[in-house]
């Protein structure tokens, strides 16, 4: 149930207070001008201060705290578990089992990125994978630029394939109930036949002329990729972890769990495996290390958003653009999917696909009605995945873990500029979508 | 008391276009470990030592800074060759592309207690130079402030 305040500012319209107050905190989140998570906490504030929403139904009905939690767990399983050199350790064996060719590690280091991605954040695998494919490439002297630019395809496509893989995706299960493996059913088969289809032009363009001498390959070669692990033990309690995380995720339905509590318990064992054998100052220490490390802007980013999201909910403001949606499209299933697919991609290129994510995911709740319940529009949250995922490939801004890298290449001395990446990037995020296309029309409406 | 009380004021520099082999040479013939950099004029444009030089033997990735995960390179063996290769494909490029031009210098006027924190927190010499002028006036080093405290020569 929506409630407002009942006292809306100055007498005004709740429907253009709360449709202003949306507006300008989504312009100032694409300005960049200030810290988004300041912009979405400001919204969120004056939503309710203005009488649009109250703080106990913002609360209750608009903040998700089942992404939250899951967001927040898996955030405090990694920042423990990249302390036992794992990631490097695959990263250098991927490289060596294709004996150093370097179009091969391309190749390797992109499977790994994608399949980090789809169990991890986006952002900190390739804050992982990036450093280590910048030494392989340093001593193999190859440009790092198409193994940057394809790991960053690679963690969007592989985010794109799990629940857990990507905001988007974790904020479209929790809304719609749909389960980690009914995004592993729907979505991972095609997320694998885009990311083999990305890398044929790739190779084309950049693959075929790689090389390198036989010296330098036997340099990379000699790295020793068991000596990248720096904690055996801690290596062992986390993936026992991470195992059964996962595996509570594929079993949450039956024992009528949500993510969160799966992720959260994760977290917690995580922390107390690390930390029981220390004596309490080290306790502390460690604790308060590995807090530090979750991301919290992005988690009140989060929160503040929700928030203006069920500020214009309240007040009809999607209702209404779901009906101007609904009138657009005929009230065809069809093609309504291709549209918000589209849509998506395209939106998620150019701005945070967080945000808009939170305002689509009420706005398709709101057509349900028109296609005969919620039970029929399955295909829509799809469509709204992929397009959401897949387009933050398309321009440099497009996605988090993009910037992340662009920004490590500069500072290592390989800077990716925007209208380069673009030029190449954009065509292949069409190509993404052109992909995805065909898979919703053929698996849900032929 | 200010940082010019301890400062060595004609310390050994080397010019920006000189090459990193004529540095090196600087480095051990007067037994430093670093050199502040000056163009042809006398002005200050960073300061070269040992310390950066061992930057840019290692890979770039270890040393982009500390937001970055790239463990501590225990997997990564390499020989003296390799290394030695690496620093000869470098000898010939300029010494101010090795310079650390982000160190901010010390301020003539600067207390010395708080110019000897400046010392404990940088672990390396630190250039004063003339905030109006740019001009290098002198260098703070571990060794003259040892010398000065203990009255030996520096």
């Amino acid at each position: 149930m929506h409630e407002s305040a009942g006292h809306i500012i100055f007498g005004l319209n709740p429907f253009w207070v709360s449709l202003a107050l949306f507006t300008a905190t989504y312009v100032t989140i694409i300005t960049d001008r200030l810290n988004r998570a300041i912009i979405a906490l400001i919204g969120a504030g004056l939503m309710i201060m203005s009488g649009v929403i109250t703080q106990q139904a913002a609360l209750r009905d608009g903040v998700d705290f089942n992404t939250l939690g899951l967001l927040t767990g898996m955030m405090v399983i990694v920042a423990i578990t990249r302390k036992c050199g794992v990631f490097q350790y695959v990263a250098v064996w991927s490289a060596k089992k294709v004996n150093a060719d370097p179009w091969g590690i391309l190749v390797m280091l992109t499977l790994v990125t994608a399949v980090f991605s789809a169990f991890l954040d986006n952002v900190t695998t390739v804050l992982l994978v990036a450093p280590v494919t910048l030494l392989i490439t340093e001593e193999l002297k190859v440009d790092p630029y198409p193994y940057l630019f394809t790991e960053i395809f690679a963690s969007n496509i592989g985010g794109t394939a799990t629940l857990i893989g990507d905001p988007p995706n974790i904020m479209i299960g929790s809304a719609t109930g749909l389960t980690f493996n009914d995004f592993a059913w729907h979505l991972t088969p095609v997320v694998t036949v885009i990311l083999l289809a990305t890398l044929v032009p790739i190779y084309f363009f950049w693959g075929r002329k790689l090389s390198a001498t036989p010296e330098a390959r036997a340099r990379v070669m000699q790295f020793n990729e068991h000596e990248a692990i720096t904690d055996p033990r801690l290596l062992k309690q986390s993936l026992s972890v991470l195992a059964l995380v996962i595996v509570g995720f594929i079993l949450a339905h039956p024992l009528h769990l949500e993510p969160a509590t799966i992720a959260m318990a994760g977290a917690a064992m995580l922390l107390l495996l690390d930390n029981f054998a220390h004596n309490a100052e080290r306790q502390s220490e460690q604790v308060h290390k590995t807090f530090g490390e979750v991301e919290w802007v992005t988690i009140f980013f989060f929160l503040g958003l929700f928030i203006v999201v069920y500020g214009i909910e309240t007040a009809g403001v999607l209702k209404w653009l779901a009906n101007r949606v609904v009138e657009l499209t005929g009230g065809n299933l069809a093609l309504t999917a291709q549209a918000i697919l589209w849509v998506s991609a395209f939106a998620s290129a150019i701005v945070d696909n967080i945000p808009f994510v939170a305002t689509m995911i009420p706005l398709i709740e709101s057509m349900a009605p028109v296609y005969g319940g919620l039970q029929h529009i399955e295909p829509l949250w799809w469509s709204l995945a992929l397009g959401a995922c897949l387009g933050g490939n398309g321009t440099l801004i497009g996605a988090s873990a993009n910037l992340i890298v662009a920004g490590m290449a500069e500072r290592a001395g390989y800077p990716i500029r925007f209208l380069t990446f673009m030029l190449m990037a954009f065509p292949l995020m069409l190509l993404s979508i052109a992909i995805s296309s065909g898979y919703v029309y053929l698996r849900y409406f032929m | 008391m200010t940082c010019q009380t301890v400062m060595l004021p004609d310390p050994v520099t080397v010019l920006e276009s000189a090459s990193l082999a004529d540095a090196i040479d600087l480095l051990f013939r007067h037994t430093i470990k670093n050199l502040p950099v000056v163009d042809a004029t006398g002005l200050y444009k960073g300061l070269f030592g040992i310390h950066t030089l061992v930057r840019h033997i290692l890979p770039r990735a270890a040393t982009l800074d500390a937001d970055i995960h790239i463990g501590d390179l225990a997997f990564v063996h390499t020989t003296l060759e390799n290394l030695k290769e690496r620093l000869t494909g470098l000898l010939d490029e300029p010494v101010i592309r090795f310079a650390d031009t982000a160190l901010q210098p010390l301020a003539p006027d600067m207390g010395l207690v708080e110019t000897l924190l400046y010392l404990y927190r940088h672990r390396h010499n630190l250039p004063v130079v003339d905030p109006h002028t740019g001009r290098l006036l002198g260098l703070v080093t571990y060794w003259g402030i040892l010398a000065k405290l203990t009255g030996r020569p520096a």
